[in-house]
């Protein structure tokens, strides 16, 4: 219950690509008990580290989940009182229209795609958002150029461990490096531990390569949802909900270094942890940014499988976010 | 240098696996392959192998030579039931070559497998697969199988060589460590004493999958004065576009692009014109297609000229060079690290902005 209430809260906090603020503040209090300094980067990025033993064979880990989500930037307001908006990062249309919406300042709206418009002729442009206003002059009142909006969050359990509800991705990410530093809390290790919690993902892995540069890790492991074989006409893939930990084999930004996909592997069988390998053919994560950051890391990633990303209906299964953590920690304890 | 030596030094460069993102599985024979060659060597985070040969002299500039270690392939996305692989591509192939493909299935132990096909008789339209539905046969069982190869294991066309007439060669993986045997050939036979830099040649990992290239992180490491990326570059063959392609035995060619250092891809082509060796300028408007448009914006930017072997069958597993071309290649990649006057135009002055 505790897991689920940490990514609930999480959840209901609305903070999109570059406007990371109240997430950022939301985490810097949860990571504190479980690190020894904290700070921000220029770019807004949350750095968290655990100082190891400072020993010959110390190494710099990085573990990175984004903070931030997708959704809309106003940029236009019609005499009507309607706001257009240009996406910020991947946008699924059809999955956006007739929802509701929420601004950065608390305004609820609906978002919409204009009238006569078939989804198969979706486009950004068609869309706008409904605040309610009789004109621009009232929207004016609460909405300005620039502004952002996300989809409404909310998260509800469904049958057995499933939970559902957005923005998941990523936020059940940042609940994973939450629980892997609480679970290292009280552990002496010999290495440094960065927890980074980074900004601008969804608009091209933007945050994670200033923190990395900075950091310049050793190893780095990325914790970010991925897409699932186990729906209704989805494209065939080795990976469900209910089938524990995916460790990432690839990505479409990345191929994850073969020792650290092995090193992920060994750490499960020997303690036991579900867990399955991940080939995403599309999509990209953070792991890419900062394999190539600065001279380069080992790099890996431990995905949360996620049904319906970037909708307002995310689905998981909380007993594989348990055996992300799980792993997340064994794997440290292993180097 | 001989030609027979290089020919041969390319066969055994481009028969080493090195798919896209398991170019660490290629440290070992390539360490034997490039035994006493180098001053030093080593393989960084990413899977970029980097050679190093110094020129002897106190603050000497530093040059890079880069020519990509991976290779296009495939990856087990499933074992399926019956005994068969699922794949998916690494970097880019054309489906239509893929049905019976020779492959090696790189598991526990090399399996030798074929790329189902279905035979045209029982074919009900022209309609290739898509990637997805192709399969790799190895013979062996459902449960053999399941014991020695796992998702996420990487497949490689099988290396089979040949030559054919005029000194042309043919076979895997050409793209481009053809290239980057030539770079290490002709450094390895240059005396130490001879070079107007200190050398860095950088086999660089993931060209084909990755955004940027694993090749970012690796010239960062290197942070060369100035840096020159080969790569394979498109040959004529018949209903080719001539203002898209270069044309085979006529030398390489040098890229004029936004992305690419002017000053030195001149210098390198009037070193060139100097010494007789073949070249052709191409145009390439806004990127070079290579790990030059990268190179070029690593650190601080390191100016960068993109130089191409002409290769006939791009992304197949009968790629087509010619050992003229390669020749000339390995010239210029001695006569580049050893002119005196582009290390001496292109050494960086430090410039402080405070």
């Amino acid at each position: 219950m505790k897991l689920y209430n940490t990514i609930k809260d999480l959840c209901l906090c609305p903070s999109v690509s570059g406007r990371e603020e109240k997430i950022r503040d939301m985490l810097r209090e949860l990571i504190k008990p479980f690190c020894d300094e904290c700070a921000t980067d220029n770019l807004g990025n949350l750095i968290a580290v655990k100082k190891g033993r400072g020993t010959e064979n110390s190494k710099r880990i990085m573990l990175c989940a984004h903070m931030d989500e997708i959704g809309f930037l106003v940029n236009f307001i019609e005499d009507s009182g309607m706001l257009r908006v240009a996406p910020v990062g991947g946008i699924s249309l059809p999955a956006a229209a007739f929802t509701r919406v929420v601004s950065e300042k608390g305004v609820k709206g609906a978002i919409v795609p204009e009238d006569k418009v078939k989804a198969a002729d979706y486009k950004a442009q068609a869309f706008y958002i409904d605040i309610g206003a009789k004109d621009k002059k009232q929207a004016e009142t609460k909405v300005a150029i620039g502004d952002f909006f996300v989809a409404a969050p909310s998260l509800e359990k469904l049958m057995g461990n499933r939970i559902c509800g957005r923005p998941l991705d990523d936020r059940v990410g940042c609940a994973v490096v939450l629980g892997i530093a609480e679970a290292l809390a009280d552990v002496q290790l010999d290495h440094d531990i960065y927890y980074v919690f980074s900004v601008q993902e969804e608009v091209g892995c933007r945050g994670s390569q200033t923190a990395a540069f900075r950091v310049q890790p050793d190893i780095a492991l990325c914790f970010d949802v991925t897409a699932t074989g186990d729906t209704l006409g989805a494209s065939p893939m080795a990976c469900g909900l209910g089938g524990g930990a995916a460790i990432k084999i690839k990505d479409s930004s990345v191929i994850c270094d073969e020792e650290i996909t092995k090193a992920l592997c060994r750490a499960a069988k020997e303690n036991k942890i579900k867990h399955q390998k991940e080939v995403l053919l599309f999509g990209g994560t953070d792991t890419s940014s900062m394999q190539l950051a600065g001279a380069g890391a080992a790099a890996g990633a431990i995905s949360i499988p996620t049904r319906y990303i970037h909708s307002g209906v995310e689905m998981c299964d909380l007993g594989d976010v348990q055996c992300c953590i799980d792993l997340g920690a064994e794997f440290i304890k292993s180097i | 240098m001989n030609k027979n030596k290089l020919k041969e030094f390319i066969f055994s460069l481009c028969s080493v696996m090195s798919v896209s993102g398991f170019e660490k599985r290629a440290e070992k024979p390539i360490t034997e392959l490039t035994a006493g060659m180098f001053d030093s060597t080593l393989t960084d985070a990413v899977g970029n192998r980097i050679f190093i040969k110094k020129c002897g002299k106190q603050n000497a500039p530093r040059v890079l030579i880069d020519a990509h270690l991976d290779e296009i392939g495939m990856i087990v996305t499933e074992v399926c039931k019956g005994g068969f692989l699922r794949i998916a591509n690494l970097g880019g192939i054309d489906v239509s070559i893929m049905q019976a493909a020779d492959v090696i299935v790189y598991g526990e132990k090399p399996l030798r497998g074929v790329i189902a096909s279905t035979p045209p008789h029982l074919k009900k339209d022209d309609k290739l697969p898509a990637f997805s539905e192709l399969l790799v046969d190895t013979g062996l069982s459902e449960d053999t199988l399941k014991e020695l190869v796992d998702v996420g294991t990487p497949v490689g066309f099988a290396p089979i060589y040949g030559e054919l007439l005029n000194g042309r060669l043919i076979g895997k993986s050409f793209d481009d460590k053809a290239c980057a045997a030539c770079a290490l050939l002709a450094i390895a036979e240059t005396p130490g004493e001879e070079l107007a830099a200190d050398v860095y040649v950088m086999l660089s990992a993931t060209e084909e999958t990755n955004r940027l290239g694993g090749v970012a992180a690796g010239a960062f490491r290197c942070d060369p004065d100035y840096a020159m990326v080969i790569d394979v570059n498109l040959a004529r063959v018949p209903d080719t576009k001539d203002y898209e392609t270069v044309e085979m035995d006529k030398g390489i060619s040098i890229s004029l692009s936004a992305a690419t250092d002017r000053r030195l891809s001149m210098a390198t082509a009037e070193l060139c014109r100097r010494k007789d060796i073949p070249f052709s300028l191409i145009a390439a408007p806004s990127s070079t297609g290579t790990n030059a448009t990268t190179v070029n914006l690593v650190g601080l930017g390191i100016p960068t000229v993109d130089v191409g072997l002409p290769l006939a069958c791009m992304h197949t597993y009968n790629e087509v060079i010619s050992m003229t071309d390669a020749m000339s290649l390995a010239r210029l990649v001695r006569e580049f690290v050893c002119s005196k006057e582009i290390a001496a135009e292109m050494t960086r002055e430090e410039v402080s902005l405070i």
